[in-house]
């Protein structure tokens, strides 16, 4: 199937994240989003009624091929890649078949409609129609502005279900990482627990009780076949313009403080510590690693940086690299799975998360984002995500463990990550957490 | 000049390429990783061993290429982190847990004047990562290995080179971004071990 025609039009409608969100409920869609700054930057897609949908990324860059002519920032090509994709895109028989089936594990399309939203104009948006060579399935523009209005009001409930990992099983896999790296088996993995319950919340009424919990650079909020991805990810994996590839990982967060010495004071003390400082040196050999794959002349732009946000402070670093290559299944095996959700090196570091982590990610540490048929892309790491399936629902939460790591408090630090889902689900309190009685 | 990357499976093997594409201006380069019987029959001038997860005794088919290309045509080796504890192990030293595990972390290295460190001075920034590794011991002067680099502080083997075999090793990582003279340590590899200016 190919795109045929494309129209562009300007609607003149006062709109929010609510509206978006709810059209991309509505119809199968996705709104990828991002928070609004002080200064407004950013905007936010909707993409409405898949109409050509990929599974593999040979299959997109067929359909790039095929639509070359559409050559331009818009439409463009929307999906994911779940993290349990990863033994597709390396060597048969390194990994195991740990897979969470919860969700497709690849699944890009190119829809119908497009809305482009942008944080700087709240009074209209774009609308791209697409018009195809084959007869599909069509939605309604009409109806997209239109929004019924809620009745129902229920006491939100959500209850606590299980973790893949409990406080005693976690921290021994924080103990069996460290004894892995005094062996020389690998210098840091990522070890993160699926926290799971079951709630009487409708998705989009979740995913705007999240979208304000934090600043949230590359936000999701997707109805895949009825279930839902709901990222509020502070985290770009990398971006692609104009054929340079750049990533900015972050690695290390400081609460900011309303009092301005204080508030140095914690800049200060996030930038000499010595942990973030190896885990990010860590995470820009291993990038500069992954994109020497498919680029020329990688450098690092930046090293170490800080990111002044509402709330925290970030420490992060630049990289960038001249593209060799426009296949998307080049770019994407050279880099797939991030570095930073793994660890170091990341072939060994994911066969120790699958010996250690009881279930698959699924999505969770994949990447939702976009391919523009001039070859342009976008991709947010899924972290801070939550996952929905009729009423139950799942997160997950971890950390890189290195050999500087205590286990109790790399324990106590999922429940803070964990503390904004929590908030936002109305998820009951869970002392059994804390106090490891959860029967296992 | 057609240099084999031997790859353990490892994360900066791609690093340590697009530095030797950057210091060797003829280099035909291919990577093969260490269970890939292919490498084997690859014919090369150099062989480099890449950084890797493990021991030295979980390298794959690198005792193989040893015994069957390497010793008896006296290819030039460059080791790199567990490259070179391949080479220390295989030369019958002890491989041991460092007295200070750093990952992803810059120390002092000090050389002893080495042509290997030609125009690099006598102490600079490398990074490190790695757990286990070449500690000094007085006996060391007997073996086969010269010890010519140290990390200023613990005195840890930084780097050392075969007396007769044109095979040296480097426990620092010269293709990091944290690492000095990454590029001249390779051109004076290439130029003295194989004759490559």
């Amino acid at each position: 199937m190919r795109i045929t025609n494309k129209n562009i039009s300007e609607i003149k409608i006062a709109w929010n994240l609510e509206l978006l969100f709810s059209i991309a409920d509505r119809f199968s869609g996705v709104c990828l989003f991002t928070s609004a700054d002080d200064n407004n930057r950013g905007r936010n897609i909707v993409c409405i009624n898949p109409v050509i949908k990929m599974d593999s990324p040979e299959k997109v860059d067929t359909v790039l091929k095929e639509n070359s002519d559409m050559s331009s920032e818009f439409p463009l090509v929307a999906g994911y890649i779940s993290y349990d994709y990863k033994d597709k895109l390396e060597e048969p028989g390194l990994y195991s078949d740990k897979h969470d089936h919860m969700f497709p594990e690849f699944r890009f399309a190119v829809y119908e409609y497009y809305i482009i939203a942008e944080n700087s104009n709240k009074d209209s948006l774009k609308l791209i129609t697409l018009e195809f060579d084959s007869s599909h399935i069509k939605a309604d523009p009409d109806t997209f502005f239109s929004r019924t209005v809620e009745t129902e009001h229920r006491e939100p409930v959500t209850k606590y279900s299980d973790t893949s990992l409990d406080k005693l099983h976690f921290e021994q896999g924080v103990r069996s990482i460290k004894n892995y790296i005094k062996s020389g088996d690998i210098y840091q993995v990522n070890l993160t627990r699926k926290i799971s319950g079951t709630t009487n919340i409708e998705p989009l009424d979740l995913a705007l009780r999240l979208k304000d919990s934090n600043f949230i650079e590359f936000g999701v909020f997707a109805n895949i076949d009825g279930k839902y991805i709901i990222s509020t990810s502070p985290e770009r994996f990398f971006q692609i313009r104009e054929g340079i590839l750049t990533s900015e990982p972050i690695k290390g967060t400081i609460r900011r403080s309303s009092d301005t010495k204080r508030d140095d004071l914690n800049l200060s003390n996030l930038m000499k510590s010595r942990k973030n400082m190896a885990e990010l040196a860590m995470i820009v050999d291993l990038l500069r690693n992954d994109m020497n794959k498919v680029c020329s002349e990688v450098k690092v732009t930046g090293f170490p940086l800080s990111m002044k946000l509402k709330n925290v402070y970030h420490l992060y670093a630049g990289i960038e690299g001249k593209l060799n290559t426009d296949s998307f299944t080049d770019i994407i095996s050279a880099l797939f799975p991030g570095g930073s959700i793994t660890g170091c090196p990341k072939i060994r570091a994911c066969q120790i998360i699958e010996e250690l982590e009881p279930e698959g990610r699924g999505p969770y540490t994949g990447n939702y984002g976009y391919i523009c048929f001039n070859g342009d892309m976008d991709f947010n790491i899924m972290i801070r995500t939550l996952l929905y399936d009729k009423g139950k629902i799942s997160f997950s939460v971890g950390g890189g463990i290195t050999l500087l790591s205590n286990p109790e408090e790399e324990f106590e630090e999922t429940i803070h990550k964990a503390k904004n889902i929590y908030d936002a689900s109305c998820m009951e309190e869970i002392w059994e957490e804390r106090y490891c009685l959860t029967g296992r | 000049m057609k240099i084999l990357i031997f790859d353990n499976y490892d994360s900066f093997t791609h690093n340590l390429k697009a530095l030797i594409r950057k210091a060797v201006k003829d280099a035909d380069i291919t990577i093969k990783r260490n269970r890939d019987l292919s490498a084997l029959d690859e014919e090369f001038d150099v062989l480099v061993i890449s950084p890797g997860p493990m021991t030295w005794k979980e390298t794959g088919l690198l005792t193989d290429l040893f015994e069957k290309t390497v010793i008896p045509e006296k290819k030039p080796v460059l080791g790199i982190c567990l490259g070179m504890q391949f080479i220390a192990g295989y030369f019958g030293y002890e491989i041991t847990a460092c007295k200070k595990p750093l990952h992803g972390s810059a120390v002092n290295v000090m050389h002893n004047s080495d042509p290997l460190f030609n125009n690099i001075p006598e102490s600079f920034t490398a990074a490190r990562y790695n757990s286990l590794g070449l500690e000094f011991a007085e006996d060391m002067e007997d073996g086969p290995l010269e010890m010519i680099a140290f990390e200023e502080g613990s005195g840890s083997v930084m780097a050392a080179k075969h007396v007769l075999f044109p095979i040296a090793g480097f426990q620092y990582h010269p293709e990091s971004f944290l690492t000095e003279y990454g590029e001249t340590l390779i051109k004076n590899f290439m130029e003295i071990y194989a004759h490559n200016k």
